[in-house]
């Protein structure tokens, strides 16, 4: 296997060298094909650039490009959406559409502080606004201001009570409440009338299983939510990050059937290699490490869990992973954050992290089975 | 030949430095393009990568609608990718805007995609002393792309990202931090010498012609290695400045030459009286070939002064370098082997070796080098 797997590096890295050294060249014919367009993704595409002077158009084409972006992950989708949305950059009260896709396309690309600053907006057009009240409250949450998510997610409860369901659940679980907001949300699930935010709250259903240490039942909603948005890419990413965790290959496998390297799902296509033993882990390695380090030459903001868990798995690197960890922490504050910070610590045996990261846990009262193995370790 | 590896070599750095190597085809890469950007004399040449991706989705490419775009169909538009380019990339030479020319397009395969590689000249009315570069290429199609640049002056490298926000960059050509300036060609000496292997072995042919009944003449080594040194430093100033400068096609052939001839020489010790005269001679020959990396026709005299003397003294530390890796070891096999039968082994080695490129060099084509 040893020996295969060296083969295989060798004709790779020979590969690599060649390409590196390849000329540009002429083609021999106009027939020639350059360039081959994945047409699941290019093929509804309109043009990008400066669009519709209409908010209604121009926050319609941004639409079609975010949602481009998320089933491809090309950022390039999100630079498009941006684009279609210059006229208002600037504007600090663009119409209502506008900003939806403003704070459509911040969320996409991790700026939480602008994606806040545009939801106030929307508030203080429409105070009620449900869908503006969730993001918000999602947003605190993740950042560890549970009180001003709290209050947040109480005025959903004005407007709808199966929504408000949805973000008292996700915060109860993560503030001392983890049963009963269980309990809570599936009662609740069935009244949710649009089939995506039913699949959301069978996603929230299975972190919540997952942390209280119930493997079954956080699979059994998992693949719930995926029945019900088979091509939402975050509850899949987040699925595969839960087989990942608990060293489920063959589901992941199955999961990954059709994912391509050129696809959303290429980090957990290396995760599954990384579990499986499969030649190509070190290709992939490869492959992810220069993909951060251009992230960082072009100063884009670092792809925080990818990068601790291939520093942690990977490159066994904890250092680096401890760094990237705290630095994380220091914006956010999810179960999962916490849990990757604690897997840093206990790798770079860095006890005072151990200890705040122990009393953190014991004033959010946060349940999780994972973070207590990992705090218990001596 | 060896122009290709070292184009190839530099290509790896470039590529390396930006990260893109050796990525496998990851679609969700941002949009990023590259550009080489090299100061000669009043011109500026420009070497822009720009991802096909992008200019598809920028102009429509695919006419038929095949999901696959055709060479002719990049034709067919190239002269509007062509327009925007020029537009896109405006330069400045002491606040005179320079002319951009048409672009040469081809094509190449990178790990990270398909690019169209666009060539194109920029010419300004006076050689290039202050450079105002402004990019606004792609950002009113997605504000997050990236002009990844790198503008090379003779040896020196100058990054820069352009970016929605940062579209401006100005440069003083030929301004820069002097110690770093000082440090690095003096590391280019070092570089230089310790990887030609051509050099290393004319000064091992040098302390093997010192070696005498088993023991090491180190004032016949000093003076040979001295004589080298003065020839190649005379030649070295006087070519890299531009007063003299043959043809890489004469010089390399003779440097390999050289070697052969010293190695001969220590077998059959036929010369011994005219030795130092020749050592200086052929001391001549590897002064130009060690200007070749140096091209500093354009800076001015101090700097000049400055790049020669911080490339020479580099040279000396590596000259040095190989004298004292090599001279324990000859001492080391002594206690072993006969001076002769080092002596006779190794510059058989050598005769061979340089040889063989001497019939590369002089007949231009490939034996062991490739």
């Amino acid at each position: 296997m040893k020996q295969v797997a060296l083969v295989l590096a060798c004709v790779l890295s020979v590969g690599s060298i060649a390409c590196a050294f390849a000329e540009p060249y002429l083609p021999k014919s106009r027939s020639d094909v350059i360039y081959e367009a994945k047409a699941e993704w290019d093929a509804a595409l309109v043009r990008p650039g400066p669009g519709s002077q209409n908010p209604d158009e121009a926050a319609a084409t941004a639409a079609r490009f975010v949602s481009q972006g998320e089933r491809s992950d090309d950022p390039r989708f999100y630079g498009y959406a941006r684009a279609a949305l210059k006229p208002w950059k600037d504007d600090p009260s663009p119409p209502r559409k506008v900003l939806e896709q403003r704070v459509r396309i911040a969320q996409s690309l991790h700026d939480f502080d602008a994606a806040l600053a545009d939801i106030q907006r929307m508030l203080h057009k429409q105070p009620n606004d449900v869908n503006a009240l969730l993001s918000a409250s999602l947003i605190h949450q993740d950042a560890g201001r549970f009180d001003t998510a709290k209050a947040t997610c109480d005025r959903v409860a004005l407007s709808s009570h199966a929504h408000w369901t949805l973000c008292a659940a996700d915060l109860s679980s993560v503030t001392g409440g983890a049963d009963e907001a269980y309990a809570l949300l599936e009662q609740n699930v069935a009244q949710l009338r649009d089939l995506r935010t039913q699949a959301w709250a069978s996603g929230l259903l299975a972190q919540i299983a997952d942390r209280r240490g119930s493997r079954e039942l956080a699979i059994a909603n998992f693949e719930r939510s995926l029945q019900l948005a088979p091509d939402a890419v975050p509850l899949r990413k987040s699925y595969l990050n839960f087989l990942y965790e608990n060293r489920h290959a063959v589901r992941m496998n199955a999961l990954l059937t059709n994912a391509t390297e050129d696809g959303p799902y290429f980090f957990h296509v290396c995760l599954l290699k990384k579990l499986q033993g499969a030649a190509g882990t070190s290709r992939c390695l490869d492959a992810l490490t220069k993909k951060y380090q251009h992230a960082a030459n072009r100063g884009d903001k670092p792809h925080y869990f990818e990068e601790i868990v291939v520093a942690l798995d990977f490159s066994n690197d904890p250092a680096h992973a401890f760094e990237l960890a705290l630095q994380n922490w220091n914006v956010n504050k999810k179960p999962s954050d916490a849990v990757l910070l604690a897997k840093a610590s206990v790798a770079t045996k860095n006890k005072d992290v151990l200890l705040s990261l122990s009393s953190w846990k014991r004033e959010t009262k946060l349940e999780d089975t994972r973070l207590d193995r990992l705090l218990s370790k001596p | 030949m060896k122009k290709t590896l070292c184009r190839g070599l530099v290509r790896v750095c470039l590529l390396i430095g930006w990260g893109i190597w050796p990525l496998i085809a990851l679609a969700h890469q941002p949009s990023d393009a590259y550009m080489h950007l090299e100061v000669k004399g009043q011109d500026l040449q420009v070497r822009w990568h720009i991802a096909l991706r992008d200019l598809n989705h920028v102009f429509m490419l695919d006419a038929d609608g095949d999901h696959k775009v055709s060479w002719g169909e990049f034709l067919d538009r190239s002269g509007e990718v062509d327009d925007m380019l020029r537009k896109s990339l405006r330069v400045q030479n002491d606040k005179a805007t320079c002319a951009p020319q048409p672009a040469q397009f081809q094509v190449e395969q990178l790990s990270s995609g398909t690019f169209i590689v666009a060539d194109f000249v920029v010419r300004c009315a006076h050689t290039i002393a202050s450079l105002d570069l402004r990019y606004d290429f792609l950002f009113e199609f997605d504000p997050s792309h990236r002009g990844l640049a790198n503008l090379a002056e003779g040896e020196v490298r100058h990054p820069i990202v352009f970016t929605d926000e940062q579209r401006d960059k100005a440069l003083r050509v030929g301004a820069r931090d002097t110690h770093g300036y000082v440090f690095q060609y003096l590391r280019l000496g070092v570089e230089h010498i310790l990887s030609g292997m051509d050099h290393v072995l004319f000064v091992v042919g040098l302390i093997l012609a010192s070696l005498n009944a088993g023991r090491l003449g180190f004032k016949q080594l000093l003076l040979a290695v001295s004589a080298f040194t003065v020839a190649h430093c005379t030649t070295l100033v006087l070519s890299a400045a531009g007063y003299f400068s043959p043809p890489g096609r004469i010089v390399e052939p003779l440097i390999a030459l050289s070697i052969v001839f010293v190695a001969v020489n220590n077998i059959t010790r036929s010369i011994t009286r005219w030795e130092l005269v020749l050592v200086f001679l052929f001391g001549l020959f590897h002064g130009l070939g060690f200007s070749s990396t140096l091209d500093i026709v354009r800076l001015p005299l101090g700097e000049k002064l400055l790049t020669l003397a911080s490339f020479n003294v580099g040279i000396e530390i590596g000259q040095l370098l190989v004298i004292g890796a090599t001279v324990p070891l000859l001492f080391l096999a002594l206690t072993k082997v006969r001076s002769s039968t080092i002596v006779v082994c190794c510059s058989a080695g050598m005769a061979g070796f340089s040889s063989i490129w001497f019939v590369e060099r002089a007949f231009n084509f490939s034996i062991i080098t490739n």
